[in-house]
């Protein structure tokens, strides 16, 4: 490999494939790519392909800038991505891991009776009543359009940030990442505002939704 | 007025319907534990009827037929039985 | 010495939940270690009678799936000290546990130290029944003097005694003692001449049971309330005790009674 070609785009059986020099600096590597795809200009666009990495092994963040690089350049439809190792990545999985931290939500219509059981990795909206004894689980957030009268388990992975709220609450328990209260049987009875419960100093607190 | 006058008459020679029930349990609960239908009691009745009529002259309409129960000997509470009351209205001449 | 013992009927609501809760307040309030275990999977309904739903973490499928240690699931009575309860799963099914599992597990309360482990049966004959009957060591058969859920405790009976569980005692429930005088419902002599087994107590039918159900208070806790006495005879009887059966003949009305009735209005 010549000392200024440090990333080499070849067209394979198998797609496109990108090799790069195993010791120079990512960062090099990042630069010479961006100059590459510039200079290919509208050749790429619109190609549909498999792309393959080799040469050297790159983590998970060095992969994402580089598809980056590749993606804001040119309209090339990636559809997998193979890495040296040749293990294959599928492409929407890297979607996924960078869409977590913006939360998908669930929306459900209709009530959850008694032993149903609504479960998602995200938030959830629920718009209907959930009724005595069904419960709700979310990583993310729960706001339920409704009643609130069975369990509701916010950030059920832990995530303590996650809140709860209800058009009227008056659950068997609530639970926000690993804290679980009960709610006080006062507030379960006559009208109340919309209210909504989170986490402060360790302790679940409920407010009404002003 | 009509009906509580009629009732009133009644009453006397219908038993009230806790005994009621008790009969019934009982006979429902005999034909429960034996696993006995009946229909099945009803064909059991027709070849008894065939098999004795081979030997004797029996009087069909007074025959009686049943699965009760009896104190066990054996074991403490009762048991099932066929109760079978048939009358002889003569012997049928064996050659 | 502890002993497991499962409250079942056949049929449904004639009384095995209340009986068990009423049956495990009373033996705590004895000074009796007790565990209540629910094997109503699906729609269980033991916590809310003793107004302890909002107390559930864990539950019994937890601690058969190995989700959690058995303390843990394990809840305290808010009344009585040696009380507590293990829940059903309200989101599974029966199918969600073994007879081998409950076995198991009624072993593992037994090793807990309770004096006594009630387990509520859900209605029916099937795999709920087979899960609760197999672990227990006794068996109390609940019914109400009526036609089918004598006939059902009948088939209830003999399921049991092919298990192994040999002379399950009788609780006969929901007793109306007005009707029984006027001959329009089966007495307690009817029903134990049926069922030919030994009947563990009467329980008169008492609108207290339903207050206290209502307030998830067992009624063996109120002491003006007939079934409650009802149920703390029953509880002497299940310790070994001799108690006689209760009087349920209501005294006759003296005019004084009326009287006062009439005032109190």
């Amino acid at each position: 490999m010549n000392a200024q070609n440090k990333v080499i785009f070849k067209g394979t059986r198998n797609g496109v494939s990108i090799l790069f020099d195993a010791d120079a600096p990512f960062d090099t590597l990042c630069e010479q790519l961006t100059q590459k795809v510039e200079e290919a200009g509208k050749f790429f666009d619109d190609v549909k392909t498999p792309l393959t990495f080799s040469g050297r092994e790159f983590t998970e963040e060095e992969e994402k800038k580089l598809l980056e690089i590749i993606t804001s350049k040119t309209t090339m439809r990636i559809t997998f991505l193979r890495t040296s190792d040749d293990s294959v990545k599928n492409l929407s999985d890297l979607i996924t891991q960078d869409m977590k931290d913006f939360n998908f939500t669930k929306y459900h219509r209709g009530s959850l009776r008694n032993g149903q059981v609504l479960e998602f990795d995200g938030s959830i909206v629920i718009l209907g009543d959930v009724n005595a004894g069904a419960e709700v689980r979310a990583t993310g957030n729960i706001i339920v359009l409704g009643q609130l009268r069975g369990i509701a388990h916010a950030g059920c992975k832990g995530m303590k940030e996650a809140f709860l709220a209800a058009a009227y609450m008056a659950p068997v328990q609530l639970r926000i990442a690993d804290i679980i209260t009960r709610f006080p049987e006062e507030n379960k009875h006559g009208h109340k505002m919309a209210e909504y419960a989170f986490v402060q100093d360790g302790q679940i607190f409920v407010m009404a939704l002003a | 007025m009509d009906m509580d006058f009629f009732s009133f008459f009644r009453k006397k020679d219908t038993p009230p319907s806790g005994t009621v029930a008790k009969d019934r349990l009982k006979l429902v609960l005999i034909h429960d534990r034996v696993n006995c239908s009946s229909q099945v009691l009803e064909m059991l009745k027709t070849d008894i009827i065939k098999v004795i009529s081979n030997y004797m002259e029996i009087d069909e309409e007074e025959l009686d037929i049943q699965i009760t129960q009896t104190e066990s000997d054996e074991q403490a509470g009762t048991v099932p039985v066929l109760y079978a009351n048939i009358p002889i209205k003569s012997m049928r001449k064996m050659n | 010495m502890s002993e497991v013992i499962v409250i079942t009927s056949g049929k449904g609501g004639v009384g095995k939940t209340t009986t068990t809760a009423n049956l495990g307040c009373g033996l705590a309030i004895q000074n009796q270690k007790v565990a209540l275990v629910d094997a109503d999977i699906g729609l269980r309904n033991l916590d809310v009678v003793m107004g302890l739903e909002n107390r559930i973490v864990y539950d019994l499928v937890d601690v058969v799936e190995g989700n959690c240690r058995l303390k843990q699931a394990l809840i305290k009575d808010k009344r009585y000290d040696g009380l507590f309860l293990l829940p059903a799963a309200q989101t599974r099914d029966k199918d969600a546990v073994s007879p081998e599992q409950m076995q198991k597990l009624c072993d593992s309360l037994k090793e807990e130290g309770f004096d006594y482990i009630l387990i509520d049966c859900p209605a029916g004959i099937e795999q709920g029944f087979k899960n609760a009957i197999a672990g227990a060591d006794r068996s109390i058969v609940v019914t109400t003097p009526e036609v089918s859920a004598v006939r059902d405790a009948d088939r209830i009976i003999g399921l049991l005694e092919a298990n192994g569980l040999n002379n399950p005692s009788l609780l006969l429930n929901r007793l109306r003692v007005d009707l029984v005088s006027r001959g329009e419902m089966m007495n307690i002599d009817d029903v134990t001449e049926i069922l030919a087994v030994d009947i563990l107590g009467v329980v008169p039918d008492d609108e207290s049971i339903v207050i206290a159900t209502n307030k998830g208070e067992p009624a063996v806790t109120v002491e003006a309330s007939k079934a409650g006495q009802a149920y703390r005879n029953i509880v002497q009887r299940v310790l070994g005790n001799d108690v006689p059966l209760m009087k349920l003949e209501e005294e006759p009305e003296t005019f004084f009674d009326k009287l006062k009735k009439l005032f109190q209005k």
